[in-house]
This record gives C-alpha cells, sequence and structure tokens, in this order.
C-alpha cells in the first residue's frame, strides 16, 4: 500500500520538465563523516518557470543552501555526494552530464552569487580585472571589449562612477559594493537562472534594499529566474513568487507566495511566522518552536518534525509525505487540515520540550 | 516594564576616538571618533534599545560604559549600590578607581552575541557559573552547586548539564549559558551587544522571551544594542538610533516606530522586509554607503544620502532637540 502510495506520490510530482526552466526531482544529497551520513537533501523536489523568483526558506541546516550547490555540483567531493535524483535544465539532466559540458552552462546560463562576496573575489585583481575575466572565458571577447562591457554591468548594478570603480580592488570596496561587483560578474552572461545563497544576510539593512532593488530591476530587464535562498521570511514576502520551506533535509511546504503567508499549513511554517518579531505586530511574547533541530545523523524515523511539534498524533511515527493541499500547494503533514481548521497555533499541553 | 521612574543611568557627551595606524610618513594619524558625543538616560526596569547599522559606534558605546574600553570624553553616572547594604549612590563610572570598578561590575554584566566566543571551552558549564560568584565573593563554595543549579534552571537549561563543555550546546542552549553567567552576580544592569543576532528565528524567538521573562523577575534594566529594527521594536521601552557615531533620534517606541522624524529612522524603517507579499510599500532606498568614519562629512553626518538636506546640513551640526514627549531628533529639517 505504501509502496504505491509513493509511487502515485513521485509520478505526480514529476513535472513535464519541459514546462520548467528547472526541474528537480528527488535530490538526495548526503556527507559521509565520522558520526555517519549526513542527509543534508534528502527527496527534495521542485521546479521553477523561466523569469520566476523561487525562494527557498529555512534554518541553518536544513539544506537549503546545500540543494543549491548541488544543481550546480558545486557540493564539496568527498565527504559530499549526489546520492540520487535528477536536476533537468531545460532538457538537459545537470547531474550526468560530463564536468566539461557542465562548465558550459556555469556562468553561462546558471550563474550563483553568494552570502559573503570578499570570498568569491580574487583579493589581488580589480573588480574590473575579474568581470572582464569572465566575460572573455564565456564569450570569446577580446580585452578592450571585455573591460568595456564590465564597466557597463557596474553600471548596470547600479556601482557610481563604474569606470574609476572599475579599477578598485575588492578590499577597497564596501560590503554592498562588493555584493552589487558579485552580480555583475554573475550577468555577465546573462544567465537564465540565478541562484543567489543568502545575498544579503552579511548586509546593513539599508544596503540590503538597495540590492534586493538591484536584484528586482535585473530581473526585469534580463528575464532571469531567480532562486533566492534565505531565512528571513521578509524578504521572501517582498521577493519570491513561489516558496519552498525546508526542514530537516526535505520540503515542508510549497506554494506560492501569498497563499504560504494567508494559510501557512505546515505546523512548523506557522510556528516560524509566528516566531518572527516583525514591525507591525503588537507585544506580547512571541510564539517559539521548542527545541532544537534534529541530528542530521539520527533523523527521527517518522516525521521529522514531531519532536518540536505540538500537534503530534500517532500517525506521525510514520514518515510524512508531501500531500496536496490545493493546487500547487504541498504539505508534508497529515494532520494540515485539523491545524489549519484547529485555530489556535499552540495547544496547552506541548508534546516535548 | 517601566514603573518607577528612578534614573539607573545616565550617559552625557560621551566620546571614543580612535587613532589609527597611519603611514610612516603620515604626520597626523587618522582619527576615528566611532562614539562622539552621545548622551541617553536609562531608567531602572526600562529597556532602552540601541540600534544602527555596522560601524555606527554602538558596540563600542556599550564598552565604553562598562568601562571595558577607556572613554576619550564625557560622563556616565551610575546610580547604585556598590557595597551591597542596598543604599544606592551615584557613581561617575570613568572615575571609579580598581576596587570600587571591581565592585561596580558586579552591577553591570554585558552578554555577547556569539556566545561560543566569550566561554571558556576547557571549563565545564557549572565552573563558567561559578567563578563569578567566587570572585566577587557572594556564594560560600559549599552553597556553589546550589545555585549553579538555581541559575541554570532559571535560564531553562538542565541542571545535569553544569558538567558539559560549552561545544557540547547548540548555539541557542550557549547564549542560555551567557546569560546564566552574567544573571550569577544579580545585576542591575545588563549590557546585551546583538544577544539574537547569530541565532535562527525560532531559537531567537526563545532567547527574547527569557529576556523578557528575567527583566520583569530580577528587575533588570538592559541596554540592547542591536541592528535589527524588529528585535528593538519588540523588546524595548524607549529607542535610541544612531548614525555615524551620533544619537539622531531618540523616543519612546511606539512613537519612534509610528511615527520616525528623522529622515535616516523614516529610510532604516521602511527598508525593513515585512512578512507580508500583499503589501505595497512606497521604499525610501537610501543611496550610497555609510561614510568612511574617519573622515565623516561636514555638518549633519547624514547629510550626503539625505533626499530632504538644505544648504545648513551641509555646515551645521544640528543638536538632539526635543519635539515633544521625550521625543528626541537630531535634524534641521524637521
Amino acid at each position: 500500500m505504501s509502496l504505491i502510495l509513493s509511487i502515485i506520490n513521485h509520478q505526480s510530482s514529476i513535472t513535464n520538465p519541459k514546462d520548467m526552466l528547472l526541474q528537480v526531482n528527488d535530490l538526495k544529497t548526503y556527507f559521509d563523516t565520522d558520526e555517519g551520513v549526513v542527509r543534508a537533501v534528502d527527496g527534495v523536489s521542485f521546479g521553477i518557470e523561466a523569469g520566476k523568483t523561487l525562494g527557498i526558506v529555512g534554518e541553518s541546516g536544513c539544506g537549503k543552501s546545500m540543494t543549491a550547490y548541488s544543481i550546480l555540483r558545486l557540493v564539496p567531493q568527498p565527504p559530499g555526494r549526489i546520492a540520487g535524483g535528477e536536476i533537468f535544465f531545460e532538457d538537459t539532466n545537470l547531474l550526468t552530464l560530463p564536468d566539461r559540458a557542465l562548465r558550459e552552462i556555469r556562468g553561462n546560463d546558471i550563474a550563483m552569487i553568494f552570502q559573503e562576496p570578499m570570498t568569491s573575489l580574487n583579493p589581488v585583481f580589480t573588480v574590473g580585472e575579474q568581470i572582464a575575466e569572465a566575460v572573455r572565458l564565456h564569450r570569446k571577447a577580446d580585452r578592450q571589449t571585455a573591460w568595456n562591457r564590465s564597466v557597463e554591468l557596474l553600471e548596470m548594478v547600479g556601482i557610481p562612477l563604474p569606470e574609476e570603480r572599475a579599477k578598485s580592488y575588492p578590499h577597497e570596496l564596501s560590503g554592498g559594493m562588493r555584493q552589487r561587483a558579485m552580480i555583475a560578474m554573475a550577468i555577465s552572461c546573462d544567465p537564465k537562472l540565478l541562484i543567489a545563497d543568502e545575498p544579503t544576510t552579511a548586509l546593513d539593512v539599508t544596503i540590503q534594499a538597495q540590492i534586493l532593488d538591484v536584484l528586482r530591476r535585473l530581473q526585469d530587464e534580463l528575464g532571469m529566474a531567480l532562486i533566492l535562498i534565505t531565512h528571513d521570511l521578509g524578504v521572501v514576502a517582498e521577493m519570491a513568487h513561489d516558496v519552498l520551506v525546508m526542514y530537516a533535509g526535505q520540503v515542508v511546504e510549497q506554494t506560492d507566495v501569498v497563499t504560504l503567508f494567508a494559510q501557512p499549513s505546515h505546523p512548523y511554517t506557522r510556528g516560524l511566522l509566528a516566531s518572527v518579531p516583525t514591525l507591525i505586530m503588537e507585544e506580547g511574547d512571541l510564539a517559539t518552536i521548542e527545541g532544537i533541530v534534529p541530528d542530521p545523523t539520527r533523523y527521527p524515523a517518522g516525521c521529522r518534525f514531531a519532536p518540536r511539534c505540538d500537534f503530534v498524533v500517532e500517525a506521525c511515527s510514520e514518515p510524512q509525505r508531501l500531500q496536496e493541499a490545493a493546487t500547487g500547494h504541498q504539505v508534508r503533514c497529515g494532520a494540515w487540515k485539523q491545524i489549519i481548521e484547529g485555530g489556535p497555533l499552540k495547544t496547552n499541553e506541548p508534546i516535548s520540550q | 516594564m517601566n514603573q518607577s521612574s528612578e534614573q539607573l543611568l545616565d550617559v552625557r557627551d560621551l566620546k571614543k576616538h580612535f587613532s589609527m595606524g597611519g603611514g610612516l610618513f603620515q604626520r597626523q594619524k587618522p582619527v576615528l571618533k566611532a562614539v562622539d558625543g552621545v548622551s541617553f538616560t536609562l531608567q531602572r526596569g526600562e529597556t532602552l534599545g540601541l540600534v544602527g547599522e555596522s560601524g555606527c559606534g554602538k558596540t563600542t558605546a556599550g564598552r565604553v560604559i562598562l568601562r571595558l574600553l577607556e572613554p576619550t570624553a564625557g560622563t556616565a553616572t551610575i546610580t547604585t549600590s556598590l557595597n551591597g547594604n542596598g543604599e544606592r549612590h551615584a557613581y561617575d563610572i570613568f572615575s571609579l578607581k580598581k576596587e570600587a570598578l571591581r565592585l561596580l561590575r558586579r552591577q553591570m554584566q554585558i552578554v555577547f552575541q556569539d556566545p561560543y566566543g566569550s566561554l571558556n571551552p576547557r571549563m565545564t558549564v557549572g565552573a563558567l557559573l561559578s567563578e563569578p560568584l567566587t570572585v566577587h565573593n557572594l556564594t560560600p563554595k559549599n552553597e556553589l552547586d546550589d545555585r549553579v543549579t538555581e541559575l541554570l534552571t532559571t535560564v531553562r537549561l538542565n541542571p545535569a548539564h553544569a558538567r558539559r563543555y560549552p561545544h557540547e550546546f547548540s548555539g541557542g542552549q550557549r547564549q542560555r549559558i551567557g546569560i546564566a553567567r552574567a544573571l550569577a552576580v544579580q545585576p542591575e544592569l545588563i549590557i546585551a551587544d546583538e544577544p539574537v543576532s547569530a541565532l535562527d528565528v525560532s531559537i531567537q524567538a526563545q532567547i527574547i522571551n527569557l529576556l523578557k521573562e528575567l527583566q520583569e523577575k530580577f528587575q533588570l534594566s538592559y541596554l540592547f544594542i542591536s541592528h535589527d529594527l524588529r528585535v528593538v521594536k519588540h523588546i524595548s521601552d524607549r529607542v535610541a538610533v544612531m548614525y555615524l557615531g551620533k544619537i539622531v533620534e531618540t523616543a519612546e517606541k511606539h512613537q519612534l516606530y509610528r511615527q520616525p522624524l528623522h529622515p535616516y529612522t523614516e529610510a532604516l524603517l521602511s527598508a525593513v522586509p515585512l512578512p507580508d507579499p500583499t503589501l505595497q510599500r512606497n521604499r525610501i532606498i537610501l543611496t550610497g554607503d555609510v561614510p568612511n568614519p574617519t573622515a565623516p562629512p561636514p555638518g549633519c553626518p547624514f547629510h550626503p544620502r539625505c533626499a530632504r538636506a538644505e544648504a545648513r546640513c551641509k555646515v551645521d551640526v544640528p543638536a538632539l532637540e526635543d519635539k515633544g514627549d521625550g521625543h528626541l531628533v537630531a535634524c534641521h529639517v524637521v
């Protein structure tokens, strides 16, 4: 019975890859450590359409960054390995692609930016040289053309005096300017997909607003899709069309952004939303999710959120599969219906400590 | 919450300047004015949120008040009891000498952002919590274990964990240990420097709730330093906004968040992402970066990024002025 169910579920979760710019099916990324196998990404499926923004949210260690790294096969091997699944970019399965062919896609069709731009920029070259290098490698342009393009890109990301700034070394730029330079490099080849891993987490809030603004504008101008990995639900609300909420290596909820905030259906999503202090909420204690994230080498056999969940029923000792709560709204919880109908976020008797 | 209006801390015109390395042939070493004339008061039982972006001097201000750094100028007066007989007197923090300063440290404690960096990895939690008790002669040896158990229970940790080492705990649990250590000496003032910034949101909420609960239980006063306006709104009674070493606006929390007067506060608030995808906002996006603090602009430090700047903003430094109900703003235009 459960086998049939899982097959049905498996099939229904696979959309025709041709609809999607990127389609990830049942991705598994594991790490072999002394303590055992860390299932960082454990059966993640999602798709993203051209030009759209997908937000992946979750707390540290939930597997959101490793999902992104797996797409470009940037997971350090060993100890990491992609243990299963398929990742279709247009019609190509990136996981079976030879390294040389993958290098053609990286930087050209799919680009990535990281949280700390200083670690991804080379300190001994000027930012202009580094962007020009990317242009020359991917576009086979001559030096002068590449340099001109690099100045043009710096202007596109809103760096004032781009011609002078191109001659600066990374340490001469502020954090926000460095992140702009990284974005300029990432968009140098008009990628169809940009993966941004916590691009504004290290930045101050006024600078964050600038960078998000740049990303939004570039997306409009270039029509690229964006995967935005963040722990900040506010950023997701402002930027994303669709959202993936991850917990302990799995997707626990997946829907469009309006539905996610209007009708969060997984207890983890609901807890997460309630625990964020906002500028508009009223006083009182913040709701909390008690306990801590489970040890990734020893996930509970059943629902992975059960030890911290206030709604535990007997069925939670079984592994939970993603259920269709509505068209395009999937929830990994057997009790989602009772939870959204049941009103209060917290019951009086917390099951766990 | 603040019931009594008794004053605990009065900081006036606090300055901390650092002289920078400078080159071999540079005649004059550049001076970084990290804190440049900051004044505020803190009532007993109150939480004052000190917000600002990186490099605005909020952390330095906290450290100078604790005398972890020596001030360049200014005064800080704390009204507290040094000898433990309950009689409170006003003391000038910056003129206290060795022994008196040691006694004062009992009354002012700090909670750091990175609890792991502030806990000695070779000491068990029990030893970490006993240390301040022994240093200040607060607890006889035979009662130490009981007191440690009490402290761990207060911050909702398992007393059996006293035998464990800091690395065996998660980030949130370590921050609880950091808080327990600050509480050990029963201080009146806790300066919390970005205490939840390194934590995940669900854990953040646990720590914020704990801090609020402890404040009520022990009548603590907090100087809560943070860059996160959402967290500050949640925990503070009053908020002071810093920019380039100066306080640009101070007000009661609701007042400040509902009606920010300084253009910088306004921009800062409008930059905070809100978890509501249906909201349409007119966002003020500031241009440019915070200026280099070794060469701050003349006049109002915010004028190069301010949309409302006038000619005099480039010349005169605006003073903090009361616009009513203790809402202080340093701006020529409002």
